[in-house]
């Protein structure tokens, strides 16, 4: 017996030393980067382009590692990637408050990425945090409306128009959904964060935005959530779900599919005309245009195929057309500008290497590979004259608007005594419970999460005195110490 | 090496136990240690210890006994899941095969047949869907005249061969209230019977069915009927009956001298007699593992669940303690918090088995 276990043991240890010399080692004299990120189209060509151009480096993708905890965790153990992204202000305050965010301040203006000067105005906050700056854009845009043509033709609906308030463009969707027997076939919008596993609608924060509110207060003392921006917010999410009944809720949309990943989500969604319109931004262009080639094949396919067109309906090639967000009454429209930030780990052994791949964003390169894949670049470097490669996703009309609403779209105030993303903790589980119960009070949920936050705010100060005593500075500056 | 057989028994044992020091032991003592702490991810709070005031905290955390409710109602689901596996297993246990070979080889080829025949009619007049389900079906009755009870068994343990997160996503849209099988099948079934009733809202209700009773607000209580908790319940029952607890008691059934079993029979005993009288408390020794092991199980489970079904919602309905740790620690990153509810955690688990235990030994001494 001692022998067939010395034997496994053995042979265990060989397998090791075989898998550990096929291990494939980095070319010689190449500095890899790894860089946690979306498993997007338009990565491989952007990792590829960067490649070429520094043949001292190599930049990696790592899909499987990009979300927040995991690069928490990763970074504090010191095991992380060299960069990575962050999606939204919010989580990169939570990122700097970690201490896994590497402050770029005093490089950034001789290194050409200087926040303030390169990128949109409007994401300014998207890559500082406290008056420093911690990345560079990869990518930025608002959201807008977008629609299916052809779900709005055949129903006869108009189209949504450039200037409709929520309550015009709610009644418009109840007008194009569609039920079955079974339910509703077509639902009238979609507007969900798929950045977790799961679905968490984000429709009751386009709409509190849409009123230019914040959920703090100038100083970034208190939050201010028991606000008649919030109160209306959270009315109308409830109505769009239960009265309008053109939303349906994130578990509900949960339900609907379980692929997930990249372009398997929402867009897959409205692009299989399961949604009359997303929320949107013009990144949607990216995936939209893999599924039309897909549906142009399938339309081949079936003009070709007699029997199949005995028994099947032509199938349909997505056309969609871009509105502006409604607006509320006597308002215009209005929402948030975000962006796709790159920053680098600080305890990367490669972080200068990585500075190069910042600054491969805002070069003129990298600008043109943006306008191709419809995205809007660095604003001093972009065109907007790309060639239309798909005339059915409104291209050029998506550029029209994205350009105007980037420079309308505003940032939220953050707040160094309670972190944003607890913010939208204490409210999405708000949400959850209104759409879970419509007899719900949304006006005594916004009060309980005042509450709720209040008392966060109060137990963060208790448990740092920094933190306490910039909040003794913040809120009497004259009887600081 | 004969003279040091210790050194030898540790040297066989050192992998596991270095592996066992390194990844369960350590970090045990490290959480436990973190409890008394304001341990956190974010580096501008200066590690402190705080003494009991996580578990002081906890005692006021709403949440806490929310999620500690849900944890304790998915358990429910234990019996059944149990009682279940042992129903399933007493079936499977006999031979099911025809004794007469030329019988079973009749009959293997008119269920063959008959298969073809069926799956191929719905595939060529334009129902696939319902072919393969035929099909499928078809093989399995085939296979089962063939080579008997092996063939259910394979069948009933073949979901445990399937990666957790597939059988995941499949529930999630069996689950949807409008275009899942369930609420469609509920619905095709409610119409033939003459009247219109909306199905249940499964992942995306509050409801559960102990709704009645008056919780407080925090709880979230949608009220009388099924919601999420019990979707999440009838799943797992799902996977538990045919799964390891059938194979245990599988194993626990052939450990009974058949003599018993036939003696009974000879004196006249039924069916529910015999299992009754014999095969349940000769079982015992075995039910007794699989409740301690399950018990266990049902306080640290329904994480993959939470987390890949409903984001442990709506409105924190189907949030347990085990994923709650995750939120604490890795969401919100206040490990010594999170650690705190982990212990706490623990402690039931304890708690829990060491009832059972001394209830086992206070019966096998009666």
């Amino acid at each position: 017996m001692r022998s067939v276990l010395l034997g496994v043991f053995g042979v265990l240890v060989a397998m090791s030393v075989v898998a550990y010399t096929l291990t494939p080692a980095p070319p010689r004299h190449r500095t890899r980067i790894l860089w946690a990120s979306s498993a997007n189209p338009f990565r491989l060509a952007q990792i590829e382009r960067f490649n070429a151009l520094h043949p001292d480096l190599l930049l990696q993708l790592d899909s499987s590692n990009n979300r927040f905890e995991k690069i928490i965790v990763q970074n504090s153990s010191g095991v992380g990637p060299d960069c990575f992204d962050v999606l939204t202000g919010s989580y990169l305050q939570a990122y700097v408050e970690s201490g896994v965010a590497w402050d770029l301040t005093d490089r950034a203006d001789a290194l050409g990425i200087k926040a303030d000067r390169d990128a949109w105005p409007s994401i300014h906050n998207e890559i500082t945090y406290e008056g420093r700056q911690y990345g560079y854009p990869a990518n930025a845009g608002t959201f807008m409306i977008l629609y299916n043509k052809n779900i709005f033709d055949r129903r006869g609906v108009p189209y949504p128009s450039e200037d409709m308030t929520w309550d015009e463009f709610f009644r418009l969707l109840q007008r194009v959904s569609e039920s079955g027997p079974a339910g509703p076939r077509v639902w009238g919008t979609n507007a969900m964060d798929y950045s977790g596993r799961m679905p968490v609608p984000f429709l009751w924060k386009t709409l509190f935005y849409s009123q230019h509110a914040e959920f703090f207060s100038a100083d970034g003392t208190h939050p201010t959530i028991d606000t008649p921006e919030l109160r209306t917010a959270f009315r109308l999410h409830r109505d769009a779900v239960f009265r309008y009944q053109v939303l349906p809720t994130g578990v509900e949309v949960g339900t609907m599919t379980g692929q997930g990943g990249w372009g398997g989500t929402s867009l897959t969604q409205f692009a299989e005309g399961r949604f009359a319109t997303v929320v949107s931004g013009k990144f949607a262009i990216a995936s939209l245009r893999g599924f039309v080639e897909q549906q142009k094949r399938q339309l081949e396919r079936w003009a070709a195929d007699p029997a199949r067109q005995a028994r099947e309906p032509r199938p349909e090639v997505l056309r969609i057309g871009v509105v502006p967000l409604p607006h509320f009454p006597g308002r215009p429209s209005c929402g948030v500008a975000l962006s796709q930030t790159v920053v680098i780990n600080p305890q990367s052994p490669h972080r200068e290497a990585a500075l190069k791949f910042l600054q491969f964003l805002a070069s003129d390169t990298y600008a043109r590979m943006v306008e191709l894949y419809g995205m809007p670049g660095n604003p001093s470097k972009v065109r907007y004259d790309y060639p239309v490669s798909h005339p059915e996703l409104a291209e050029h009309e998506l550029t029209r608007w994205v350009t105007r609403t980037m420079a309308q779209g505003y940032q939220t105030r953050k707040s160094p005594f309670l972190l944003d993303f607890d913010v939208e903790r204490v409210l999405n589980d708000q949400v959850a419970r209104l759409e879970a119960d419509p007899a719900l009070d949304p006006d005594q949920l916004v009060r309980e999460a005042q509450q709720q936050l209040d008392d966060l705010l109060q137990a963060n100060l208790g448990r740092d005195p920094r933190l306490a005593a910039l909040y003794r500075a913040r809120s009497n500056p004259a009887t600081a110490r | 090496m004969r003279r040091h057989p210790r050194f030898v028994v540790l040297l066989f044992l050192a992998p596991n136990l270095l592996g066992f020091l390194t990844f369960t032991l350590v970090p045990v003592a490290l959480s436990l240690a973190g409890s008394f702490t304001n341990w956190s991810l974010r580096p501008a709070l200066p590690l402190e210890f705080i003494g009991l005031q996580n578990y002081a905290r906890l005692l006021h955390d709403q949440q806490f006994y929310l999620y500690l409710y849900n944890t304790a109602y998915l358990m429910l689901a234990l019996p059944f899941s149990i009682g279940g596996a042992l129903w399933l297993a007493v079936l499977l246990h006999g031979q099911t095969r025809f004794r007469h070979a030329p019988t079973a080889r009749r009959a293997t080829l008119a269920s063959g047949l008959a298969t073809l025949a069926g799956a191929g009619a719905l595939w060529f007049t334009g129902s696939p869907n319902l072919a393969y389900l035929v099909g499928f079906l078809g093989l399995v009755a085939t296979l089962g005249f063939h080579f008997g009870s092996v063939t259910y068994r394979t069948a009933y343990y073949l979901p445990n061969f399937t990666a957790g997160a597939a059988t995941i996503l499949l529930w999630t849209q069996l689950y949807n209230p409008t275009s899942g099988l369930i609420n469609q099948g509920l619905g095709r079934a409610a119409a033939w019977l003459g009247f219109e009733a909306a199905g249940p809202g499964w992942l995306t209700s509050t409801k559960s069915l102990l709704g009645f009773l008056p919780w407080p607000e925090f709880f979230n209580n949608g009220g009388f009927g099924l919601g999420a908790r019990e979707a999440i319940m009838a799943m797992g029952i799902w996977a538990a009956i045919g799964g390891n607890n059938l194979i245990l008691f599988l194993a626990g059934l052939s450990n009974i001298p058949p003599e018993l079993n036939e003696a009974a029979e000879i004196d006249g005993a039924g069916g529910w007699q015999r299992f009754r009288h014999i095969t349940w408390p000769q079982l015992a020794p075995t039910t007794f593992f699989i409740v301690i092991i399950s018990l266990i199980g049902g306080l640290q489970g329904g994480f993959e669940q939470a987390r890949m079904m409903t984001n442990g919602g709506p409105a924190g309905t189907t949030t347990t303690l085990s994923y709650y740790i995750y939120l604490q620690g890795f969401e919100r990153l206040d490990l010594g918090y999170g650690s705190a509810v982990a212990w706490v955690l623990f402690l039931l688990v304890f708690a829990l088995t060491a009832l059972q235990w001394s209830r086992q030994a206070r019966d096998g001494h009666d």
